[in-house]
């Protein structure tokens, strides 16, 4: 075990502005000529191009096939230009050169805790994860920098035949089915973070729960970024197998640091006929981290899906949770919270296709929008024709704290089928004087106030969480709320 | 009549120039607007804006070189003259308002009452407004639908209107005048690939109330409209502004409508788009003043391969301001409808209110509606809602009236008149009448067997 240490002097990157020509399976070694992968990558070098791509596959010594896809997910980035809508003006601040794509915390995986380096498991002592565990928590991985560095999982679970691992083990322990619905919900080509994060993904957490089995109890993962400007791409796939049952729950925080990094996760959930996946996140990245996350479910017949998605912190956060409804049946719901406090744009909503008959889905959304930050839900229905008997309902409700607060609300809805019911409502309002005021008669002080009736506000969220997650993010409203008076 | 060929476009706006003895000012705006409307990119279809519509047929290169001018410099045929019937028929219980009956590209009349224009009332030419009235005129004119095109090559459609207009209204009511009577602008355009511009300048004095209807109909075998309307709403005004929308399947229809609501001024915008083959319009309203009121009603009824591309803006620019709006959407066979709506609240406009609401059925499958009503809050004391449906005929609403012996085409149109119904009766009585006449027209043959349209 040793840990790694990060060199400033990073050894000089290759010229990453001219791309260079791709020959995929040609001999990269000696088509770059660099020198030992492990040392390279234990320096670690900013900056991606074709190069650091093949160090990390040949670091993980992957199949061919993602060898292959790496690669082409890179040509479709590079090829890609930046998104013209949203924040563009943030999103155009994003340096590329400036982030390290992958970082190697140490070289094998932690097999029991005592193996963890310490100041690893310093951090994650803070986070409560060995008392998570010790309570009633399945498996835990959690993620330091690029790479899972502990897992564990209770005995019970195994024996039902669930797979919880880190994606980089089941892609090596489960290569057949990781390879069959790798990719296939979400492509490569999707959007330019979605190639990025095909090309340099690393780490994240693979699922396979067996057909009609109920996992019972959620399955958790933690992940932080702990390294200066760096990158981090999990990949996520959760495979939900005839008629089973699963709820996973991923909780972010992260130190604040002076310089912009960029989180740009994937997440596939495929929902196999009457299954059933829950698909719990709080994002509370420090605010300085572009947060750019592309997350979509397939759901097959009579199946359930349910994304509860909670954005507190980072800089940017561009994350608009999908669900495509396949076949017939099939049921979708998104239900979202977004704090957006000073110099922060929550840029967050959500996807439902509607692609079969009988098909039905709910969003719910709510954000809060204080001190000059800025909430936008941006969300997108679909109803394809024939896919008739449909319902949809979505509502979106904003409150606004502080006059130089923003709130926007961009929802799409495209319909190519008569035979639907659809529905969308929005509000937006302040806090009310009426209601401050009827509190504070009965001795709050309008802080305490204010924070009861943005508890409230959110309590529909709040309620479908595990009880520890509800009282974190209690807390973490209560934080973001200090003050708010004046 | 002339017919001018624009293989310059340049030329084209130099010969409109010299051919109306345009006053220097006008020249230069049109010069400026061409300008910004060679050097801009085509509209940007990520922008949602035009994601849905395919600028193209606004801006064919054939409809241009087509693009005819009256003979006539601007004012002419069109001076105020009282009474003369070459009006429609339909037209002249409106006596006692005023109308401009324009027909094809230069024909037509303007009739005023004589007790308005004793008040002071105008209703010319807006070619000859320049002119005689340079100091309201010039002020106004391209400062709501301007000559500016941005990046993304939005406003380029009302560039090239205002570098190219041929056919221009001037409304001026003065202070504390009410008009009893509509003002009707009635516009046969052009059959023909061809290109038409209009443009309306109204200027509202504070204290003054009118009603304008603006209907335009014909077009046929595929001509293109453009059109251009800029509304002055002074302080403490009513206004209602109803543009009812008749023209042939085949033409192409382009509207850009801006008003601006000063203090306690309330702005009444009734839209009926019923025609046309493809339709891009974009209405709206700048609340500049405390007080301001905004309502806004609008439906369309599509059927065959007729495609509607709606767009409405309420910004909120001061305090205390309100807008409210409905918007109905009837969709039959493979017609399609994207409606896109904005509410945007400036900072510091605080006890505002916002309500939209856009109520989309549709008929059968094949027809496509989008629907996107968007909110911009950038002030915390507001109430902003929006809401919007989509939906079939209901089932049991059928099924009850088919029981009571009315045939199944019968009760699918007294559905849809009663979905549209409670827009129409938020307006004036002779306003919803006027609209009424209208959607029995269209849904006429509604509920007749499928691809009949």
């Amino acid at each position: 075990m040793e840990p790694l240490k990060h060199s400033p002097g990073a050894p000089p990157a290759a010229d990453v502005k001219t791309k260079p020509e791709l020959h995929i399976g040609e001999d990269y070694a000696s088509r770059y000529g660099f020198h030992d992968a492990e040392a390279y990558f234990h320096k670690g070098r900013k900056g991606i191009d074709h190069e650091v791509v093949e160090m990390m596959t040949r670091m993980k010594k992957e199949p061919e096939w993602m060898r292959r896809f790496r690669h082409e997910s890179l040509d479709v980035f590079l090829s890609k230009p930046m998104p013209r809508w949203g924040d563009t003006e943030l999103l155009n601040s994003i340096n590329f050169d400036d982030i390290y794509y992958y970082v190697k915390p140490m070289a094998e995986q932690g097999k029991s805790w005592d193996d963890v380096p310490e100041n690893i498991k310093n951090t994650f002592e803070r986070l409560g994860i060995p008392e998570a565990e010790r309570k009633f928590l399945a498996g835990v991985s959690a993620q330091y920098e690029s790479e899972v560095v502990y897992h564990s999982m209770r005995d019970d679970l195994k024996k039902k035949g669930i797979i919880f691992l880190d994606m980089d083990t089941a892609l090596r322990e489960h290569p057949e089915i990781v390879q069959k619905y790798f990719a296939t919900v979400i492509p490569a080509a999707d959007n330019k973070f979605a190639a990025l994060n095909s090309a340099v993904w690393s780490g994240g957490s693979f699922i396979y729960v067996p057909p009609g089995v109920d996992v019972g109890i959620p399955l958790q993962a933690y992940f932080r970024i702990n390294t200066e400007n760096m990158g981090q791409f999990e990949r996520t796939l959760i495979i939900a197998d005839k008629g089973s049952r699963v709820h996973y729950i991923e909780g972010c925080t992260a130190p604040v640091y002076s310089t912009n990094s960029l989180h740009s996760a994937v997440v596939e959930l495929v929902a196999l006929e009457h299954a059933y996946i829950r698909y719990t996140t709080i994002q509370n990245w420090s605010n300085n981290i572009f947060n750019l996350v592309t997350k979509r479910a397939a759901a097959y017949r009579n199946s359930t899906v349910e994304w509860v998605d909670g954005n507190i912190g980072s800089k940017l956060t561009m994350k608009f949770p999908c669900i495509y409804l396949l076949e017939e049946g099939a049921k979708g719901e998104i239900l979202s919270v977004a704090f957006a406090g000073k110099g922060q744009h929550q840029d967050a909503g959500a996807k439902v296709i509607h692609a079969a008959p009988r098909t039905t889905s709910r969003i719910t959304s709510k954000s809060i929008s204080k001190s000059g930050g800025r909430a936008s839900y941006r969300g997108m229905v679909k109803v394809y024709p024939k896919a008739t008997d449909c319902k949809v309902s979505v509502e979106c409700d904003a409150l606004l704290i502080g006059k130089d607060s923003r709130s926007d609300t961009y929802p799409t809805m495209e319909i190519a089928e008569d035979n639907v019911q659809i529905e969308h409502e929005a509000r937006v309002s302040k806090v009310s004087e009426e209601q401050i005021f009827y509190l504070m008669s009965r001795g709050l002080t309008e802080d305490e106030a204010r924070l009861l009736i943005v508890n409230g506000f959110i309590e529909p969220f709040t309620k479908e969480l595990p009880m520890e997650y509800a009282v974190e993010l209690n807390r973490l409203i209560e934080l973001e709320m200090e003050g708010s008076v004046g | 009549m002339t017919q001018l060929t624009v293989a310059d476009p340049r030329a084209a706006v130099e010969n409109l120039i010299r051919s109306r003895s345009e006053p220097s000012w006008h020249a230069e705006l049109r010069r400026r607007a061409m300008s910004s409307f060679l050097s801009s990119p085509p509209p940007d279809r990520v922008t949602h804006l035009w994601r849905y519509t395919d600028p193209a047929p606004f801006l064919s290169d054939e409809a241009a070189a087509q693009l005819r001018l009256p003979a006539e410099t601007g004012g002419g045929a069109f001076a105020g003259k009282t009474g003369e019937a070459v009006a429609p028929p339909s037209l002249l219980k409106d006596a006692g308002g005023a109308v401009v009956w324009r027909h094809g590209h230069g024909d037509g009349s303007i009739s005023i009452a004589p007790e308005l224009e004793a008040l002071g009332v105008r209703v010319t030419d807006l070619g000859a407004a320049l002119k005689a009235s340079p100091d309201l005129v010039r002020p106004l004119l391209g400062s709501l639908v301007g000559p500016d095109v941005d990046a993304q090559g939005c406003g380029k459609l009302e560039a090239l209107n205002l570098a190219l207009w041929s056919q221009g209204t001037w409304i001026h009511v003065p202070r504390n005048v009410r008009v009893p009577k509509p003002i009707h602008l009635w516009l046969t355009a052009p059959a023909g690939k061809e290109m038409l511009a209009t443009r309306l300048l109204v200027l509202v004095e504070e204290g003054a109330d009118v009603t304008i209807i603006d209907e335009c109909e014909g077009g046929a075998n595929g001509a293109v409209l453009n059109s251009a309307a800029e509304i002055f709403a002074g302080q403490s005004s009513r206004v209602r502004y109803v543009s009812v929308q008749r023209l042939d399947r085949t033409a192409a229809y382009h509207a850009a409508e801006r008003a601006r609501v000063e203090r306690d001024a309330g702005m009444l915008t009734a839209i009926a788009s019923l025609g046309g083959g493809i339709t891009k319009s974009d209405f709206g309203s700048l609340l500049t003043g405390p007080g301001a009121d905004v309502e806004l009603f609008g439906f369309l009824l599509g059927e065959g391969k007729q495609h509607f591309d709606h767009h409405t803006v309420h910004d909120h620019r001061a305090g205390k301001t309100r807008s409210n709006l409905d918007f109905k959407v009837v969709l039959k066979d493979r017609s399609r409808s994207a409606y896109t709506g904005l509410i945007r609240i400036e900072p510091g406009c605080p006890d505002s209110e916002a309500y939209q609401e856009n109520r989309n059925l549709l008929l059968n499958d094949g027809a496509r509606a989008e629907s996107i009503p968007e909110l911009e809050i950038l002030t915390d004391e507001v109430k902003c809602t929006h809401g919007a449906t989509m939906g079939t005929l209901d089932a049991q609403h059928l099924f009850y009236l088919m029981s009571r012996g009315i045939d199944r085409a019968e009760a699918i149109r007294l559905i849809v008149g009663g979905f549209i119904e409670p827009t129409l009766s938020r307006l004036d009585e002779d306003l919803s009448a006027r609209l009424r006449r209208h959607v029995e027209e269209s849904v006429k043959d509604l509920g007749s067997p499928r691809g009949a349209a």
